[in-house]
């Protein structure tokens, strides 16, 4: 009978070293008509099944110990490339064929070492790429347990934090023991001497102390955070969990980079906080007298001036400068805005858009200038010119965006008008945006030109 | 509207939403309070039919006020009185229940007459919240009440800056259907979010 030769291939992680065969279908258990053999007594005769083949799936094959799969136990499970098989005290890393071939070559050439840490290199890598995209602590200390889980082989894992002397458990796995258990149990380890703290150790010793000191129950590795500090704690009763030489080191890793995420979440909390706070009082402060100025104004113009400039102050506010909007949204809030008023005034209002769509991004520092332009010019078109009709033509091409603003009116010719009309600011905002404008008299008609590039610098 | 609550800590604020409120209710009987604190004490002795609430309060957040009186009479109709009208900070609102919002530097006469068209169930709609609730409704799931094709169009138009009185002319229909499905998709955010927020309970273990 011909031997398929298996797509996968299965790399001893942890455990007693044994010799895994090129099969396409494995039975692996206890007993002797398994194929491959793991004499533990915790360990079903026959235990779990795999099928290698174009596709790779595991059959649990309903023992009391159970399999697990990347730290959970599972019945039926479809694998892939890296997943961790757990079955008592041993563990298997799964590799797709290809590589397999390159794998075996650097085992029979590298130290057993080599072959252990290389798996773990790949669930640090993964673990790294992991926690960046979490934006939640728990989200990070599950990780981070999970992870430890994996690549060492114990069995149970807490996060805890150590402030003003007490202990208490930010995070475990399993889910939902409690925090006196972990004390009870860190106890009872630190008296057999068996912890390790790895913050106590030098980086070169640690792996030889771990080993030399026979630590197979619990290691402890901290997090040094501005509150106080974290520790994984990994407990392995039973010594279910063999030496590992490098585990300690492999900890000490995901907790270094563990810390990072944690730091990164604290700072961007401490980002938003400002911005928060900055907020509230501008809000507090600047909006409450503009308001004020708004609410005491003897005359109409008085009042809208007080009111532009809470506008403004609104835009600055509500739109912090690393926030991009879709130029779409941009658009919209201009139009809405100039239509307002152009109907709270009276005149005949017109807008042809440029039909952007949401993909083009502008910042927030780009969208407030423009904004801000834009209010201006439609402020000098109502107040000064008292128009009956006022449109604004948007074009765009895959370069440039532009608008040609058009109102009639009390019209005079650009070139006489006097200082005081915000020309001066409206030009150094265009020049900001990488952009030009320019006014001129036609036929009765103001007529702006505004050029911009369609994707400004931020 | 028989009573009116202002509940607004800066007091030339307080005194300009009041005059607007008699400009447009002329026989509304008119409480005001500065906090939250004074608010719930007015609150004890008698519900208004609509409540005027600034967000930024001295002593908490105007969001969770307007929370605490919808689920207890939902017939208040809490309007927001707003600095900035920021969606950030009004849809949040909005969630908890609001039944409308405006900024507080207009004049009096058209504060008076957006809180008329607000009592007439014609609540005012900007295009980023506009935007906001598009969203909302696309990526929910299943939304217990989903948005009619009508509705859709609606928020469609004000998300990309039409003012109701152009989308009503755009869509054939006269302003007041227009600002009715306004109101419609106020009142189905409102189902919606106490929905998901069963939901999200009932994943905590609290409801039982």
């Amino acid at each position: 009978m011909k031997q398929l030769k298996p797509a996968w291939q299965l790399i001893q992680v942890a455990g007693p070293r044994v010799d895994i065969p090129q099969l396409v279908s494995l039975t692996i258990g206890r007993g002797l008509e398994a194929d491959l053999i793991l004499t533990e007594p915790t360990i079903s005769r026959r235990h779990v099944r795999l099928e290698l083949g174009p596709e790779a799936l595991l059959e649990d094959l309903g023992g009391a110990l159970g399999t697990l799969v990347n730290g959970e136990r599972v019945g039926r499970a479809r694998l892939a490339a890296g997943d961790l098989i757990t079955i008592g005290s041993w563990q298997f890393a799964l590799a797709d064929g290809a590589d397999s071939a390159r794998q075996d070559e650097e085992i029979t050439v590298a130290s057993l070492q080599t072959s252990l840490a290389l798996p773990r290199l790949e669930l640090l890598l993964s673990f790294c790429g992991r926690i960046n995209t979490l934006d939640c602590p728990h989200e990070i200390a599950a990780c981070l347990l999970e992870t430890a889980c994996a690549g060492t082989g114990f069995r149970r894992a807490w996060l805890l934090e150590r402030s003003e002397g007490t202990l208490h458990a930010l995070a475990s796995l399993p889910e939902g023991v409690d925090t006196a258990e972990v004390s009870r149990r860190l106890l009872d380890s630190a008296r057999a001497d068996r912890v390790a703290c790895l913050n106590h150790i030098g980086q070169a010793q640690a792996s030889e102390s771990v080993i030399a000191n026979r630590i197979t129950a619990a290691l402890v590795a901290t997090i040094a955070q501005q509150r106080g500090e974290m520790l994984l704690y990994l407990d392995a009763r039973h010594e279910e969990a063999p030496p590992q030489p490098d585990a300690a080191r492999f900890c000490q890793a995901l907790v270094q980079t563990a810390s990072l995420a944690f730091a990164r979440l604290e700072h961007e909390r401490s980002l938003w906080q400002q911005r928060e706070q900055i907020y509230q009082d501008l809000h507090d402060d600047l909006g409450a007298r503009l308001l004020n100025m708004i609410y005491r104004a003897p005359d109409a113009a008085l009042a809208d001036e007080a009111r532009a400039m809470l506008v403004d102050l609104r835009d600055v506010v509500s739109r912090p400068a690393r926030t991009e909007l879709p130029l779409d949204a941009l658009l919209a809030q201009m139009r809405s805005e100039a239509a307002q008023r152009a109907e709270g005034s009276g005149v005949s209002f017109e807008w042809s858009g440029p039909g952007a769509n949401s993909s083009i991004l502008w910042s927030g520092r780009a969208a407030s200038l423009l904004s801000r332009c834009l209010r201006e010019l439609t402020s000098n078109a109502l107040k000064h010119a008292r128009p009956s009709h006022i449109e604004f033509d948007w074009r765009m091409t895959a370069s440039r965006l532009r608008l040609e603003l058009k109102h009639d009116g009390q019209v005079t010719h650009p070139q006489a008008w006097r200082p005081g009309r915000g020309m001066a600011n409206i030009r150094k905002r265009c020049r900001q945006l990488g952009g030009s404008i320019d006014w001129r008299l036609d036929g009765g008609m103001i007529q702006v030109s505004l050029d911009l590039p369609r994707d400004p610098p931020p | 509207m028989k009573r009116v609550l202002i509940i607004e800590d800066l007091p030339a604020a307080r005194e300009w939403l009041a005059e607007s409120v008699r400009l447009a209710f002329p026989s509304s009987r008119i409480d005001m309070a500065a906090d939250c604190a004074g608010a719930k004490e007015a609150l004890e002795h008698q519900w208004p039919s609509m409540a005027l609430i600034d967000l930024g309060l001295p002593d908490g957040d105007g969001t969770r006020l307007i929370a605490w009186i919808k689920s207890r009479h939902p017939a208040t109709l809490c309007i927001v009185a707003s600095t900035f009208a920021d969606d950030t900070h009004i849809f949040p609102a909005l969630r908890a229940g609001a039944d409308g919002y405006f900024t507080k530097d207009q004049g009096r006469s058209e504060l008076g007459r957006l809180l008329t068209e607000i009592a007439d169930g014609q609540p005012p709609l900007s295009p980023d919240v506009a935007r906001r609730l598009m969203a909302y409704f696309q990526h929910e799931d299943q939304p217990e009440a989903p948005l009619s094709e009508r509705e859709t169009e609606v928020l469609r138009l004000i998300g990309k800056g039409y003012s109701s009185t152009e989308v009503s002319r755009l869509l054939g229909i006269t302003r007041n259907t227009a600002a009715g499905y306004v109101k419609d998709i106020y009142r189905k955010l409102g189902i919606n979010s106490r929905a998901e927020a069963a939901l999200k309970a009932a994943e905590f273990g609290l409801l039982r």
